[in-house]
């Protein structure tokens, strides 16, 4: 599928899309390990139910920002029927260009003190 | 494993059905493995009572991306079916230039030799092509062009701008022959530039070689004395333009893409 070559045309993501891409960013994930990423990187207030969470997962498919795993666990640790999913080149881009838009809001918000400003090591 | 997480599991299987039958076919075990799974460590923590907070997060869930899925799934299908007429007008308009090109090469019978066939007689044959030309360029853009780099889609849409500019000019606005021309080059040249930007896109390489030969062929066959040749050739591109968006519509009857590793 040929990709625009600017991820930054697919900002801002939803919420759900961003903390899919998020949680799939240091290793592949199946659906529910995907679910106990995004609930504990929000702090439990993300809670992906499994319509969202495919609903998401088939739209960013078909972008081409994910791909399903070829490579199975071992049947004796997992259930070897479940699908793994992992970001793409792309897809890394795209995640990327939206963290980094986000922390721009937050430097945004800390000038005007709306955030604490971190304290400096 | 208690007995709240199998009768949950049932039920949201059975609830299952309301999404669209081929979002359910492709991800409906995943999700109901993910509920169970939920449903599993729920219990394990807080018994029946963390099995009653599963489902009061997922009901919610449930209604709307079952009426989400139904919506995009709606809109594909409407979609579709739009981009299938538009295929079929454009076969049916490359047949219509390939019977302009053969009439309009047919010298009178009994006059060996004499002149070609007036072509004003047959124009509504050429106008009528040109309007299942700018439906199948359509049906294109509908259905091909989201896959492509943005200057080849907007050549495209100059290309289709160009036919419906001529075809105006010409049949609902009647002006002069000059705006006529004005709008076919641009057809012309939208289709010729769409062909040559479409060449360093390896997936759509057949779409560079048939927009090429299309751009080509309708400049070819303005000639009177290669009309037959270039007409008959201008209306099997146009056919098979639209036989393949015709033949990649049906085939998504199966399911959304869905990139596999």
């Amino acid at each position: 599928m040929t990709q625009p070559t600017d991820p930054e045309s697919f900002l801002p993501l939803t919420p759900a899309a961003f903390h899919i891409l998020l949680a799939l960013a240091d290793s592949e994930k199946h659906g529910y390990g995907i679910m106990q990423e995004v609930a504990a990187i929000s702090d439990g207030q993300i809670k992906l139910g499994p319509g969202t969470l495919y609903g998401t997962i088939k739209r960013i498919l078909a972008d081409g920002w994910i791909e399903e795993s070829d490579e199975r666990p071992d049947p004796a640790l997992d259930d070897e029927r479940r699908r793994y999913y992992r970001l793409t080149d792309f897809g890394g881009k795209v995640v990327r260009a939206e963290a980094q838009r986000l922390s721009r809001l937050v430097d945004a918000a800390r000038t005007k003190r709306l955030v604490p400003k971190t304290r400096s090591a | 494993m208690g007995n709240s997480v199998s009768t949950s599991t049932r039920i949201y299987g059975w609830l299952l059905r309301l999404y669209p039958s081929r979002f359910r076919l492709e991800y409906g075990n995943e999700m109901a493995t993910v509920f169970r799974d939920s449903c599993h460590d729920e219990y394990q923590h807080n018994g029946a009572l963390g099995v009653i907070g599963v489902w009061a997060e997922t009901v919610p869930d449930l209604v709307v991306s079952v009426s989400d899925e139904h919506a995009q799934e709606d809109f594909q299908m409407a979609k579709t079916s739009l981009i299938r007429v538009l295929a079929i007008a454009g076969i049916v308009g490359g047949a219509l230039w390939i019977a302009f090109g053969v009439l309009a090469n047919m010298r009178p019978a009994g006059v060996p030799g004499g002149a070609y066939r007036a072509t004003d007689d047959l124009l509504t044959l050429f106008f009528l092509g040109a309007l299942g030309l700018a439906a199948g360029l359509l049906g294109v853009y509908l259905h091909s062009a989201g896959r492509w780099a943005t200057p080849p889609r907007l050549t495209l849409l100059v290309s289709l701008a160009g036919v419906a500019w001529s075809f105006a000019a010409t049949v609902i606005f009647k002006t002069n022959f000059y705006v006529w021309v004005g709008g076919w080059f641009t057809f012309m040249l939208g289709a010729l530039f769409t062909g040559l930007l479409l060449i360093a896109n390896p997936t759509a390489r057949q779409w560079a070689a048939l927009f090429i030969t299309l751009a080509v062929t309708t400049f070819l066959f303005n000639f009177e004395d290669w009309r037959v040749l270039f007409g008959v050739v201008a209306g099997i591109v146009v056919i098979v333009i639209s036989a393949l968006t015709l033949s990649s519509s049906l085939n998504r009857q199966s399911g959304p893409p869905i990139a596999t590793a």
